[in-house]
């Protein structure tokens, strides 16, 4: 069926349920409605993340809307909140397939409500921009399908590692430690890193040395890092316990420089840790509101229009999402609101030079469904309670 | 000083103050088990509702740190007599009645949930109001509220002794603990000491919650591994020897940061095989009673 036809056949449809209440006017309304759905997490464990995507998806809609929305129809935004549960994630989506009928989704926060959503996508053949989880099997898994719906506008986890080397060599670091939390993915994390560092032919003088999550003193595992003369640090650990670090850091006087993965850019970090404390650790980042132009533009909106809700507290999920929702609606414009539509134009989008992040002008292709990579990550550093680009 | 030395001093000062909390909570087993044979299977959830309950006053209040310590202990106090209540009393009926397992359990598992609700599931800073500069002392660096935790946690031990052997209330509760049909002969109310044990254990809990959280945060999960570890210190220690405890929570403290020195992987997991050999050898703990058997 063309999309012109589906659309005739859904109002023809709504004509007839509305008959049926009496109501035509409410029906026919809600079909012309043009809807671009969100599941993200408002509550639960992640949901700074979730409030700052949800600022930069108003934001991108609000410009877009200003400027006419599409053929002079305004798109609106239906968030839902899945509370940082798969489940919730999986009845929202479904949600806003069959009841809201949205042309994209955009979503989630958290890589296991992603991995548990993105299926419900891709059969329904909905675009889905992922803008902050960082598993790499949300893109992986239907990579080689003839269609894959799903897209990412976020450094996955296998990535984040490269982009730490190539610091680590551009800066000439020659020693380096490695400390990992006991989790899962600390694990993985340290075997990347060996991993490379090997490839590199960069020495590891100290570690891997590992740490539970909730530890509160990380002195013997830093000592280690004194002894062997690390000249830079990798440590794969979440925000409280990466305070930690920092913290047993002062004990023994340790002022090697540190960086830690995507995690330690959350406002979660700073909070928990205070900006002395934090003064100089570093994070692997797409986008610091200081790396270009567009970024300290949508900085500084971000910081005008949302100042009630704290400003641009959480500068790269604003900014990805931000991103992420230009993208869609730059699809919309060229195609229309057709999903299978929507899904061939993102892959052909080939001129996308205001981004925010360092997204390059063609992101995405049949070929990679990840906008953002090895060469357009960096390492961010935080000074005086804000994120800069690392020198 | 070598490095060896400076790194075992650093390692031993860290040691000592997270297992003055061990020791702190693991006195609160040994009060309700001499007293009742029970124990609370939540104290590590009552250490958890001190530390939240705390932040609440000093930092969302701005009462001032000792304040907040009394409000805290007074808290926990309260909620001790509710325990004793709920999850004590109604299952104690009978003698060899294993239900307090549950109930305390379920107890714990309340308090948890209850606690992400109210303030949510995440790390909460829990200032420090002694601030948050490294002290040098003899070339390892010591965080103030460490030497504070150590201080306060190993006086307030000292003087809950100092009540169970000096006072009258004191002595009444031990004399319950020593035998109970005979207290109650002598004219003490058994029930309203076994409500005293309580308190006192759920107290100290909650107490060491507030020591804590400058150095952990405040979280609503943060009270099951220090609840186990001082379990193990109770058994290691002799769960009737209030000495041998104290001593039981200190030396886990210790294990576990001295053994990171030499190898993070294995911390725990040799610092319980330690505790596993020394109970091999001494089934009753360090400084247990020894149990003789007449054949």
């Amino acid at each position: 069926m063309s999309s012109k036809a589906r659309i005739i056949g859904v109002r023809l449809g709504v004509i007839a349920i509305g008959l049926l209440l009496t109501s035509t006017f409410i029906g026919g309304a809600a079909a012309a409605d043009l809807k671009i759905g969100f599941t993200l997490s408002l509550t639960g464990g992640t949901d700074d993340y979730g409030k700052a995507a949800r600022m930069g998806a108003e934001l991108a809609l609000q410009e877009y809307n200003d400027k006419g929305g599409y053929k002079g129809q305004k798109v609106e935004a239906v968030i839902y909140d899945d509370e940082t549960k798969p489940a919730k994630g999986v009845e929202n989506v479904t949600r806003l397939i069959t009841r809201d009928k949205v042309f994209a989704i955009v979503g989630p926060v958290n890589s296991g409500v992603a991995l548990a959503i993105i299926d419900i996508a891709q059969k329904n053949q909905i675009p889905l921009m992922d803008t902050i989880a960082t598993a790499e099997q949300v893109i992986e898994r239907y990579q080689k399908a003839p269609k894959n719906y799903i897209f990412r506008v976020s450094l996955n986890d296998g990535i984040q590692t490269s982009i730490m080397l190539d610091y680590i060599n551009a800066r000439k670091y020659q020693r380096i430690g490695l400390m990992h939390d006991s989790t899962g993915w600390g694990q993985s994390g340290r075997d990347t890193a060996l991993r490379l560092l090997k490839e590199a032919n960069l020495n590891l003088v100290a570690g891997p040395e590992v740490f539970d999550q909730n530890d509160s003193d990380m002195t013997a595992q830093l000592t280690k890092m004194q002894e062997g003369k690390a000249d830079f640090i990798i440590a794969y650990s979440l925000a409280p316990a990466a305070v930690q670090i920092a913290k047993s850091m002062q004990k023994i006087g340790l002022k090697t420089p540190w960086t830690g993965t995507w995690g330690l850019i959350a406002p979660n970090f700073l909070k928990l840790g205070g900006k002395e404390l934090i003064e100089g650790v570093m994070a692997v980042t797409s986008y610091t509101p200081d790396h270009s132009a567009n970024a300290k533009a949508l900085h500084d909106k971000v910081e005008w229009v949302f100042k009630d809700q704290g400003g641009d507290f959480h500068p790269v999920a604003t900014a990805q999402t931000y991103d992420g929702v230009r993208l869609v609606l730059r699809a919309l414009d060229r195609v229309g609101p057709d999903p299978q539509k929507i899904r061939d134009a993102l892959e052909e989008t080939d001129d996308f030079t205001e981004a925010v992040t360092k997204m390059k002008p063609h992101p995405f292709s049949s070929q990679t469904h990840e906008s953002l990579g090895r060469d357009t990550g960096f390492l961010a550093v935080w000074h005086n309670g804000k994120l800069e680009h690392a020198e | 000083m070598g490095t060896f030395l400076v790194k075992l001093w650093q390692a031993m000062v860290s040691g000592l103050s997270i297992g003055s909390i061990y020791a702190l909570i693991a006195e609160g087993y040994y009060i309700t088990f001499v007293t009742t044979g029970a124990l609370n299977f939540g104290q590590g959830e009552f250490l958890m509702i001190g530390a939240l309950f705390g932040l609440t006053c000093y930092v969302s209040f701005g009462l001032p740190y000792a304040v907040a310590v009394v409000a805290v202990v007074l808290l926990t106090a309260a909620m001790g007599i509710g325990l004793e209540r709920v999850a004590i009393r109604p299952v104690m009926r009978h003698a060899l009645s294993l239900s307090w397992v549950l109930s305390t359990v379920a107890i714990s598992i309340i308090l948890k949930n209850a606690a992400v609700q109210l303030w949510g599931p995440e790390q909460i800073k829990f200032p420090s109001p002694f601030g948050e500069a490294v002290v040098l002392v003899g070339s390892a660096g010591i965080f103030p509220q460490e030497l504070f935790i150590i201080a306060a946690a190993l006086g307030t031990v000292f003087a809950v002794q100092l009540f169970l052997r000096r006072s009258l209330l004191g002595k009444a509760l031990i004399a319950v603990a020593y035998n109970r049909n005979a207290a109650a002969v002598m004219g003490i109310n058994v029930t309203r000491m076994v409500v005293l044990a309580f308190v006192l254990s759920s107290a100290l809990a909650g107490l060491g919650g507030i020591l804590i959280a400058p150095i952990t945060f405040a979280w609503a999960y943060m009270g099951t591994t220090p609840g186990i570890k001082a379990f193990a210190a109770a058994i290691f220690g002799g769960l009737e020897n209030p000495i041998g405890i104290l001593i039981g929570g200190l030396v886990i403290g210790l294990l576990e940061q001295v053994f990171g020195i030499i190898n993070s992987n294995l911390k725990e997991g040799v610092t319980f095989l330690f505790i596993l050999v020394v109970l091999a050898i001494s089934p009753t703990g360090l400084m247990g009673r020894r149990e003789i058997t007449k054949v």
